[in-house]
């Protein structure tokens, strides 16, 4: 490695570029939880600018949140093959896994996001951040409802190719 | 010669950390000399003003473009103001003319580092190193870089290792406090921010972290300890993990219990901090 060649050249400051204030990592959880995967998933994409991640990190939020939208449907799909003998109603069954499967995606896109924060709270003198408020509610709602038809979708696709039948009572 | 006196003592005021009465001072030293424009440059980083530090350093380029320090002053001034890019070519100016000075590399890992490049970092931590293995500069270049891999354990490791080299290094004091803060040990956090502030009181930021750590520590803190030490959402995790388990297994009233005592925690968590907070600024 040639230490001397100038490698920061691209860099600019991270107050002056225009994409916005970021949203704290720990408080996406309860995106997460009131969410599941595709909300917490956008808006932790969206925060990887903001906190100035590298690429390669900012493909690997995306690969995460591609393997907890996988896991949460195929974790519904093995709820329907197994057909535990519980007595708690299929659809709560299919929300419990929705967000298990945000809870455990948002630890590891918050785990991600760390070292951007801790980059990002060293490089601005105050600690500045956006209210994740707003944006949080709309990626719920909005995100939520995305994610609900994209997992429902994706499910009955699942149990089609798996030749069960896909009026099963989950996940809607 | 009076001037020079001014210089002097200007130099002495900044190495004790009064960098305004050290700009006092060295407002009637010579502007024609870089040593001058130097002081100034630090004195300004001292105080937070970094656009003035800047400014200073540039000034005494002017006048003598060979000298490293001025370029030392430039880039860590550029490093302050995150304009990591021209903190580069100062650096590297620097370590054109003056290879041998420690100091440019291990300024260069801090830019590497805060840019996310944790390799080159490392290894212009390893050439400092190898030009001096005592480097108080190189050995805070190290903490940095593990607080910024989030390696507490590191952080406090690395911190030790530059107390025992510097005794007196504030950043050294303020690291482990901050880790001592994020494994749970409020007192010893706010016994090691306290000691960092009153090494260099003029940091603003050091001093709302030790206001921080001391209401961590304040004894109506106690029942959210828990909270702190597992940390804001991983607590939210445990505590609803925990509760569905309980009602789960058929234990709903010891789950529900759970689920209320934390809910109570977390309003506790809200009400509480900004009435210690108030408290001990009026002390």
């Amino acid at each position: 490695m040639d230490l001397l060649t100038p490698t920061l050249q691209e860099q600019t400051p991270l107050q002056t570029r225009g994409v916005g204030l970021p949203w704290l990592p720990d408080n996406q959880l309860y995106v997460a939880f009131f969410g599941g995967v595709i909300p917490v998933a956008i808006i932790a994409i969206l925060n990887g600018p903001r906190l100035g991640m590298r690429a390669d990190r900012q493909q690997m939020m995306i690969a995460v949140s591609v393997v907890g939208f996988v896991s949460t449907v195929a974790l519904m799909v093995l709820f329907v093959v197994v057909q535990p003998d519980i007595s708690i109603h299929p659809r709560t069954v299919g929300r419990r896994i929705q967000q298990l499967c945000g809870l455990l995606t948002w630890l590891a896109l918050a785990k991600l996001q760390a070292p951007a924060e801790r980059r990002y709270d060293v490089r601005v003198d105050e600690e500045q951040y956006a209210s994740l408020w707003g944006p949080g509610l709309a990626a719920v709602f909005g995100g939520g409802l995305l994610g609900g038809l994209m997992t429902l979708g994706s499910f009955r696709a699942a149990l089609f190719v798996l030749g069960i039948d896909p009026e099963a009572p989950i996940g809607e | 010669m009076a001037s020079d006196g001014a210089l002097q003592r200007g130099a002495a005021l900044v190495q004790v950390g009064r960098y305004q009465q050290a700009l006092s001072m060295l407002a009637s030293a010579s502007n024609e000399s870089s040593d001058t424009w130097a002081w100034r440059s630090i004195a300004h980083s001292g105080l937070d003003q970094n656009d003035e530090a800047v400014d200073a350093a540039q000034k005494g380029l002017a006048i003598n473009p060979e000298d490293p320090d001025l370029y030392l002053c430039l880039a860590r001034a550029h490093e302050d103001t995150d304009d990591l890019a021209a903190g580069e070519r100062a650096v590297l100016e620097g370590i054109r003319r003056a290879p041998r000075i420690p100091q440019f590399w291990a300024c260069y890992a801090r830019l590497c580092g805060l840019a996310g490049q944790p390799d080159k970092a490392t290894a212009l931590i390893a050439e400092a190193a190898q030009l001096d293995p005592e480097s108080v500069d190189t050995a805070e270049a190290r903490v940095l870089l593990a607080w910024l891999r989030n390696d507490d354990a590191e952080v406090a490791r690395c911190s030790h290792q530059l107390l025992a080299l510097d005794p007196n290094s504030q950043s050294g004091h303020a690291f482990l406090g901050l880790t001592s803060a994020l494994s749970g040990r409020p007192d010893e956090a706010a016994e090691n921010m306290r000691t960092a502030v009153l090494l260099d009181p003029s940091r603003t930021n050091i001093v709302a972290l030790a206001d921080e750590t001391r209401i961590l520590a304040h004894w109506a803190m106690w029942p959210i300890r828990p909270l702190h030490w597992l940390g804001g959402a991983q607590s939210w995790i445990f505590a609803f993990a925990v509760a569905f388990l309980l009602m789960g297994m058929g234990f709903e009233s010891l789950g529900m219990g759970i689920l209320m005592l934390y809910v109570v925690l977390a309003v506790y968590s809200w009400v509480v901090p900004p009435i210690v907070r108030r408290q001990i600024r009026r002390l």
